[in-house]
């Protein structure tokens, strides 16, 4: 037979078991959508365009907060929007040029504001190539992978707006752990 | 007599609530960590070259037209301009890895004015297309060509597109105007709408007191001014049953001879005398929710009585005789659990659309990322209801003139003169104790009877010789509160 009492009593003792955790499940699941979209996340590495610095299917932690308060420097490893695919498409790159500057790829070198960039980070004997000369606008950064042979970035689709940026890579968790620090340059 | 030391069989015990809870954030994590792995950042590598397909060129019309909308070869596309600070700008993918050689690609442009020269037109040409470029044909019309492209190549036309050409439905325009806010703007709103709600519900409840306004006792009275029942009176002050009424509520039990608590170096423990006496619904349940069928219980035991359920029913039916028993005297205009229900399921509502609101931002306005702090700023705002609203008065007449006396009674309890002295004094303390704790000053009414010789009531035992009052209080406090604290976390969450 029906026995409401019991009935309602196990939907409010289990229900209760399920309230309780489901209040911490919103609230967990609300600031982990919280940093994920505006402050902190993790990503896959997928591809051999960083390589070797990243290799591919590693593990990093995207700092998105950072660029709200700065703006990129050079040397970040950035993740970006695609350009031409915004929506769907994102890539780890390196900032190798800053807004106003001009960037030239020649001789296997890149030159910054005619000025050849000493990318220490750089296996010895890299090859960079796809030569070309670009001019950045105020708004404007040239990225590129630090795999010069093997990399689509700013050499084959342009300089990427600041708006395509969406933070900077801190850390690489696995397999590998380690820390991603911005390289200091001498122009 | 010599007890003899009973062999226990060690057992492994498991705590079922432990079990859940670590289980539960292990689950999470693991889905936490699944969620933000679900994007795969590309560091994307350049394709070569590959012509293995025939070799053929292909031509693409596309048309942008008054309001927005995006033609291909005379039909409507999905694509959208988007306005930005400077421009609106068309974004459109118009070759993506088809999987056939080409050997050109043109893509015609018409815009619906002659704006080319003032347009800024951008080709991204990625994974094996040797050269493009964009050009202008006509004042109306750009060109943009691409050479060679290969089976995997994605190209995408870009035109940037001079304010005041396109006139934009206003749905667009809103979500411009929106994602021209900052994230502190959206973060501001979520602080300010919670602060909102604060501010509005304590001028509801300072207008309410004002209508309902208490008589301020002229002098104290020195004895409680009617015989009530601790927790009674602590609903009828707070409006609420909480921890300290089921304290209170222990001590009067105690004072009255149902029940006697045992202090231990390490622990207490309550013991039981005959519950035959006349005892009112909340301390049968009260009663029955700690004891079982052996005389004492000891901390271990009242813990574990504590954590056999996440809910406890028999505390729910406490706070609800409490409740009842105060309604029914005509204290309030309604049962306060009724409000505190009314305000639950408004909070509740409130915060379920703010919660399906916060997700779907992220879904379909991912223009206005930071519109999610605004429904962030509603479920805090839904919480503020939950806790504050209840907090409104309903005292009706009969109710505030009662809590005038206790006012009065209080402000005894809380006098900072020692009392002196005396035969007539020296039971008030234990005797009052339970209505001192309802009105938080338990110290102060224990401050009233420093320097006086203390004798232990005989409900409370101990080991310890030559107990004074403030051993006493700091045995017994400690004991009480960790008990009423407990008991009051595991009624169900609508009687909290």
């Amino acid at each position: 037979m029906f026995n409401r009492e019991s009935v309602i009593g196990k939907i409010v003792y289990g229900g209760g078991f399920v309230f309780d955790f489901a209040r911490w499940l919103v609230i967990f699941g609300i600031l982990l959508m919280i940093s994920h979209y505006f402050i902190i996340t993790i990503y896959i590495v997928d591809g051999l365009s960083m390589d070797p610095t990243f290799k591919s299917g590693e593990v990093g932690v995207l700092n998105k907060a950072v660029y709200h308060f700065s703006d990129p420097e050079r040397g970040d490893v950035v993740v970006v929007k695609y350009p031409g695919d915004p929506d769907k498409k994102r890539y780890v790159k390196r900032v190798i040029g800053m807004p106003g500057e001009k960037i030239e790829v020649k001789n296997n070198l890149v030159y910054v504001n005619n000025k050849a960039l000493i990318e220490g980070y750089l296996p010895k004997g890299t090859i960079t190539i796809k030569e070309g000369s670009w001019q950045l606008d105020s708004d404007d950064y040239f990225l590129m992978g630090d795999n010069r042979l093997n990399s689509n970035d700013s050499r084959y689709f342009g300089p990427v707006e600041k708006r395509f940026i969406i933070g900077k890579t801190i850390w690489i968790l696995a397999p590998r752990f380690f820390s991603v620090v911005t390289p200091t340059y001498i122009l | 007599m010599r007890r003899e030391k009973v062999k226990k069989t060690p057992t492994v015990d498991i705590y079922w609530r432990k079990l859940a809870a670590f289980s539960f954030v292990f689950i999470f994590g693991l889905f936490a960590w699944r969620f933000m792995l679900g994007e795969r950042f590309s560091a994307d590598q350049a394709n070569d070259l590959s012509g293995d397909g025939f070799i053929t060129s292909s031509q693409v019309s596309l048309e942008v037209k008054n309001n927005g909308s995006v033609y291909k070869d005379g039909q409507r596309i999905k694509a959208k301009i988007k306005p930005e600070q400077d421009f609106d700008e068309l974004r459109l993918i118009v070759y993506d890895q088809n999987g056939f050689y080409l050997d050109q690609l043109k893509i015609l442009l018409k815009l619906p004015q002659n704006v080319a020269d003032d347009t800024k037109p951008e080709i991204l040409a990625i994974h094996g297309v040797e050269s493009s470029r964009a050009e202008i044909l006509n004042p109306s019309t750009i060109v943009y060509t691409a050479e060679s492209v290969g089976e995997q190549s994605t190209i995408t036309v870009v035109a940037k597109l001079p304010k005041g050409v396109i006139n934009l439905p206003f749905y667009d325009q809103m979500v411009y105007v929106l994602s021209t806010f900052s994230g502190r703007f959206w973060l501001g709103i979520a602080i300010i709408i919670p602060f909102i709600t604060l501010v509005y519900l304590l001028l509801l409840i300072h207008l309410q007191q004002r209508t309902q306004k208490i008589p301020t006792p002229e002098r104290p009275i020195t004895a409680p001014p009617m015989a009530l029942p601790p927790a009674v009176v602590g609903v009828l002050v707070s409006q609420d049953v909480g921890s300290r009424e089921i304290a209170s509520t222990l001590i009067d039990l105690s004072l009255r001879g149902y029940i006697f608590i045992i202090d231990r170096d390490r622990g207490f423990a309550f013991g039981k005398r005959s519950f035959s006496g006349q005892l009112l619904g909340f301390e049968k349940i009260l009663l029955s929710k700690i004891f079982r069928e052996s005389i004492t219980i000891s901390d271990q035991e009242v813990s574990q009585r504590f954590t056999n359920h996440l809910y406890s029913k028999k505390m729910s039916l406490f706070t609800k005789e409490v409740y009842g028993l105060a309604t029914r005297l005509g204290y309030f205009k309604e049962n306060p659990v009724r409000m505190h229900r009314r305000y639950q399921y408004i909070g509740t509502l409130l915060f379920v659309f703010a919660l399906i609101c916060f997700a779907l931002t992220f879904k379909y306005f991912s223009q206005v990322p930071y519109a999610a702090f605004l429904w962030v700023g509603m479920m805090i705002s839904s919480l503020v209801v939950v806790f504050v609203g209840s907090r409104m008065p309903i005292r009706t007449a009969v109710g505030r003139q009662a809590m005038s006396n206790w006012l009065a009674f209080k402000r005894y309890l809380s006098d900072p003169t020692p009392l002196p002295y005396e035969q007539s004094n020296y039971r008030k303390f234990v005797e009052y104790l339970p209505y001192a704790i309802i009105f938080h000053c338990e110290a102060m009414w224990a401050r009233r009877f420093s320097g006086q010789e203390f004798t232990l009531p005989d409900w409370f035992l101990t080991e310890k010789e030559s107990l004074g009052l403030n051993d006493f209080c700091l045995a017994l406090y400690p004991i009480i509160g960790y008990v009423g604290q407990n008991l009051a976390v595991i009624r169900e969450p609508e009687f909290r």
